[in-house]
């Protein structure tokens, strides 16, 4: 490879956007290049292998599944792709004994539970009836199309009944959602809340139009057998199938402008190279501030990527390794069959002075976790007859992680043990915010989804107006990462999308 | 054509074959490719630990050339100065790719010894095409005597050229130590071998292992490396090699069973845990990267083999010896004290402590064989970031220590321990130990220690349920297991890598020894592609070294070591 080696496309990021964006224009002919800052291409697809642990460090419910274009597109399940999905969803086990069970059918879901309160179970039974249609006509289509401003978006929700029922709950909270249908018995309220909270979403905020993805498309989520890595694998197998080249350890630098248009990417080892277009998977702040120098930034993008806010809550990681495996304490032996199991919280109320507290920075201990205990699923996570138990609490970024990292694994520990029996501890390892945004560079502040959902930072606002639909106003580059339309959550969108307008762009103007 | 096994010499020869334009695919039990060269972040971001093996040799495989690994991604980095053995008497002695630096090494120890060297390395020069020729064929060719009787001939002339009266023969029946001590007369320039042989896997200790010993007691250029990210950057580069030219693998896909009828192998039957469960996949030829125990117990069966067959594998020895690895992340590069006497050794990403006379490392290397774990620590050091820095954050290092270990371990230090399950218990007090032992000849290296992990054999065969107790090689590299011998007479057939089952081929456990050479799945690639007349492609020609020899030049040296510790431009010897 020379110096000067020049690409219709550079990727820069082999993150789940970036590879599926790359794998797309490499099977359509183009000459891709794509540039990992890491040693391991994946980004949070990542699956460190710990002599013979597969530890899923970042992703590991995936919501889109096979619903995900580039499944199909790329011919993901030749490439080794499979999805694993637990027969049931959640688990809600307390402290009495009983337990609240929630899975993908959603008949079984309203029997678990009528037996806290049968007129929830009615109104479980009429939402996910709403939801689906709403779902299947709007929500899932429209992740993998580009966004429209939301006055057109409203005239189209106002063509169908499900549109106009998707208008009107879009803008309620996820609190006022459950109120809206009706939905009563603290526990019940407490789960259905969870499914959202677990993402470090807040319940108050007017994102009604996400509650249905939140709801039914986790109570459908799966695992990837072997580990989420073995997506990111196949992704990278596809591209390099293709024709398309990886350089990992290779760190974007700045990308190189000429009359105002991007030409190519200058990597931290001095190497350059030069493409009629880059498409930056990264965060707004490195793509426009760190790569760019921001006096050539038009008009009010400086402005509007300086806004750009982080997330308030991220995530503090617990993977166990062990001998004799987890006995859940309540009565149902199903919990063991869930995806997900919730400990520690037991109401709404509980639910709502927890994330209070975590914010106004009060809580010390663990008080919430959700558990997968992966080798339930799938042998091949664990060294032969061993367990693994992965557990994840929604934590704030500001605490002195360094020092408290271990105590804080205790007491995730301490709250797991009263609801299970946990057999011998022969390996453990935590990881901190800190660690994921030193693994990640994306993930700022421990920034799972690259930067916080807010009303103002989704939709046609992701990440901004000028550069939603993977362009920019830098001709020849391109957006699309998680902090692009539609986010994060290993849904294969942005770089999906950023893959179709490039194309476009590339076929506009034959170079 | 099937490869049970993505480690990087099933990946060699299925890279081989199908750039040979056979249809191939691998099935990997674990998430992903290559077991033995895994590099990972063990805790925290930014430090890449190489668990597993790390002083790369792929430098002298005729794979660098014929599959273009460069290309496909594998950046080799090294130090100028290639093996330093410090010692406690706050000496050291340096093997370093420029001669020179060698030999002003040995003369600061004995007069004696530089001038035994100076006249190995002349009479290697003399005779330059004659050793390159003897030692391309010694790991990429099947064992032949031929080569051995060639082999004796030529070090037979080196003995008389050095006034030693002893013929090539009576040199291949002796033992490491005997040639390390007939050579040199000081401990330290003895030492040296004698520790670059004992964790390399040559044995000083075994007799028969003479003609490798004088290889060693050269001190001569080695390809050996580090790559860029890591050793996994190795495995990287033959997934994408292999990937490129149409090869399926398929991870996550334990074999259960190789299928044989008619006495004949013809595909493979995945486990119920696979991708894949219970899968039967049909093929031509079927190539076993693993070892030769699950490959014929396990995946072919007594039932196929017979039982004295299975007798005779289930004597075959995994457990001479096995290694602990302490992996450290640093917050700085450690000072040598030696580096007060010569400084060359802060240039040296590979060393040795402990083992500070024959008797030692003699002493050591008999307890390890009889079960103890030695009192006194010795094993190699390893610093990666000397030669590639990128594989910590700025200014910061990795680093671990490797010690020779019984893999059934009945004593250490007066406690008494209970086998393999000891494991379990003794990684912490080990790493401790070895730890105070780095702290001994590196003062103020227990300062820099961020965070620590401990590879015990246990751990390593956790993470590769084919590298047996921890085995790393493919089967221990005794006397009764190497060369002509290896795996186990009768095995192969006609070659290295052709099992007595046909159809069935061996790219584990065969000569020479599995390793970063990549020489076993060169082999295996060999003799399948002969038999299926498929060894003609042009772009098949490279020959071992030459890469090493051609490139030598560009290959980066020193990228991490400090300004104050780099080899001034125009000295010879660093002083």
């Amino acid at each position: 490879m020379t110096a000067t080696d020049t690409y219709d496309a550079i990727v820069i990021g082999a993150g789940p956007n970036g590879l599926v964006c790359a794998a797309y224009l490499a099977k359509a002919g183009k000459r891709v290049l794509l540039l990992e800052r890491r040693f391991e291409t994946g980004g949070g697809l990542n699956t460190d292998e710990y002599f013979g642990y597969r530890l899923n460090l970042h992703a590991i419910y995936h919501m889109m599944a096979e619903l995900m274009p580039a499944h199909r597109d790329l011919g993901l399940e030749e490439l080794g792709v499979r999805y694993l999905q637990p027969p049931v969803a959640a688990a809600f086990p307390f402290r009495d004994g009983t337990s609240l069970l929630l899975s993908r059918d959603p008949t079984e879901t309203a029997n678990s539970i009528a037996a806290f309160c049968p007129s929830d179970a009615a109104a479980y039974t009429r939402m996910w009836a709403e939801f689906t249609p709403i779902l299947e006509q709007y929500l899932i289509p429209m992740t993998y199309r580009l966004p429209n401003p939301p006055l057109d978006q409203m005239v189209e929700f106002g063509e169908t009944a499900a549109g106009r029922r998707l208008a009107a709950i879009s803008e309620l909270s996820f609190v006022a959602m459950l109120d809206e249908y009706g939905f009563e018995d603290p526990r019940v309220r407490m789960a259905l809340l969870s499914l959202p909270a677990m993402w470090g979403l807040h319940l108050g905020d007017p994102l009604g139009y996400l509650y249905p993805l939140y709801l039914c498309r986790m109570l459908s989520a799966s695992l990837v057998k072997g580990g989420s890595h073995r997506l990111s694998s196949a992704l990278y197998r596809s591209l390099l199938r293709s024709g398309g080249q990886v350089l990992d350890q290779c760190e974007a630098a700045r990308i190189v402008l000429r009359d105002g248009a991007a030409v190519g990417v200058e990597t931290t080892d001095g190497r350059r190279f030069e493409a009629r277009a880059v498409v930056s998977t990264l965060d707004p702040e490195q793509t426009f501030l760190r790569l760019l120098d921001e006096q050539a930034l038009p008009g009010d993008l400086g402005p509007a990527v300086r806004g750009w806010e982080w997330e308030e809550r991220t995530m503090f990681g617990l993977h166990l390794g062990l001998h004799g495996g987890v006995a859940w304490k309540g009565k149902d032996s199903r919990i063991a069959d869930s995806m997900i199991v919730f400990c520690g919280l037991e109401t709404e109320d509980e639910l709502l002075e927890h994330l209070r507290r975590l914010d106004a920075g009060e809580e010390r201990d663990c008080a919430w976790l959700h558990v997968t205990v992966p080798t339930r699923f799938d042998a091949t996570m664990a060294p032969a007859g061993q367990q693994l138990l992965r557990a994840e609490a929604v934590v704030r970024y500001d605490a002195p992680w360094r020092e408290q990292g271990a105590a804080f694994g205790d007491s995730c520990i301490r709250l797991l043990r009263e609801y299970a029996d946990l057999g011998e501890i022969v390996f453990r390892r935590e990881t901190t915010p800190l660690d994921i945004e030193a693994k990640l560079t994306t993930m700022k502040r421990g920034s799972i989804k690259h930067g916080a959902y807010t009303p103002l930072q989704m939709g046609y606002l992701r990440p901004n107006d000028l550069c939603s639909r993977s362009e920019t106003p830098i001709r020849g580059l391109f957006v699309g990462g998680a902090s692009t339309y539609p986010g994060g959550m290993i849904l294969g969108a942005p770089g999906f999308l950023a893959a179709g307008v490039v194309g476009d762009f590339l076929e506009a103007a034959p170079g | 054509m099937i490869v049970v096994g993505g480690g990087i010499n099933g990946l060699t020869a299925a890279a081989y074959l199908a750039k040979a334009g056979l249809s191939v695919a691998v099935f990997e039990a674990r998430g992903q490719c290559g077991a033995h060269c895994d590099t990972i972040e063990l805790g925290l971001p930014g430090f890449l630990h190489s668990t597993h093996a790390a002083w790369l040799v792929p430098a002298m495989s005729p794979a660098m050339a014929d599959l273009e690994l460069e290309h496909y991604g594998l950046d080799l980095y090294g130090t100028d100065v290639l093996f330093a053995k410090t010692f406690r008497n706050g000496k050291n002695v340096v093997q370093a790719l420029d001669p020179a630096v060698t030999q002003e090494s040995l003369s600061r120890i004995s007069s004696r010894d530089a001038k035994t060297q100076a006249t190995i390395t002349q009479y290697l020069g003399e005779h330059a095409l004659d050793a390159l020729e003897i030692n391309q064929q010694m790991l990429f060719s099947a064992p032949n005597a031929r080569l051995l009787d060639r082999l004796a001939a030529f070090q037979g002339g080196l003995l008389e050229r050095l006034g030693i009266a002893l013929s090539g023969d009576d040199l291949q029946r002796m033992t490491g130590f005997e040639v390390f001590e007939m050579l040199y007369e000081s401990e330290e320039v003895r030492t040296t071998p004698a520790a670059l042989g004992e964790f390399t896997g040559q044995w000083p200790l075994h007799r028969r292992v003479g003609s490798l010993a004088l290889n060693l007691g050269a001190l001569s250029l080695m390809p050996v490396h580090t790559a860029r990210g890591g050793s996994h950057a190795l495995t990287h580069a033959l997934v994408r090699c292999f990937v490129a030219h149409g090869g399926d693998i398929w991870s996550t896909c334990p074999v259960e069973r190789i299928l044989v009828r008619d006495g004949r192998a013809h595909g493979v039957r995945l486990s119920p845990d696979a991708l894949l469960p219970g899968e039967e996949i049909q093929a031509r030829v079927v190539i076993s990267n693993l070892t030769l125990a699950p490959t014929f117990l396990q995946m072919v069966g007594e039932d196929v083999i017979g039982s004295a067959r299975a007798r005779q594998i289930k004597g075959f020895n995994y457990d001479d010896p096995q290694l602990l690895g302490v992996y450290y992340a640093l917050r700085g590069d450690p000072e040598f004290a030696s580096a007060a006497y010569d400084p060359a050794v802060q240039r040296s990403w590979v060393g040795y402590l402990g083992g500070e006379s024959l008797d030692e490392i003699r002493s050591g290397l008999a307890q390890v064989a009889s079960g103890v774990i030695p009192d006194d620590i010795m094993g190699g050091w390893f610093l990666p970031t000397r030669a590639e820095p990128s594989q910590a954050p700025p200014g910061c290092h990795v680093g671990f220590v490797w010690i020779s270990v019984p893999p059934s371990p009945r004593r250490w230090r007066g406690r008494r321990l209970d086998g393999w399950d000891a494991w379990r218990t003794l990684a912490e007090p080990l790493a401790e130990a070895v730890t105070e032992r780095m702290e001994g000849y590196a003062p103020g290296f227990r300062d820099l220690v961020l965070e620590r992990h401990v590879n015990t054999p246990m751990n390593q065969q956790d993470s590769n349920p084919s590298a047996i107790r921890g085995n790393m090689i493919g089967g221990s590299a005794i006397p009764e297991q190497y060369g002509m011998n290896r795996p186990l007479p009768g095995i192969v057939v006609g070659g290295a890598s052709r099992s007595f089952l046909p159809g069935l081929y061996l790219s584990n456990s065969i000569h020479p020894y599995g390793a970063t050479h990549l020489a076993t799945g060169y082999l295996a690639a060999l003799e399948v592609a002969e038999d299926l007349g498929r060894r003609d492609a042009e772009w098949w020609r490279a020959k071992p070294m030459m890469w090493f020899l051609e490139n030598l030049g560009r290959i980066p040296l020193n990228a991490g070591v400090a300004e104050k510790w780099q080899r001034k431009a125009g000295a010879g010897v660093p002083r």
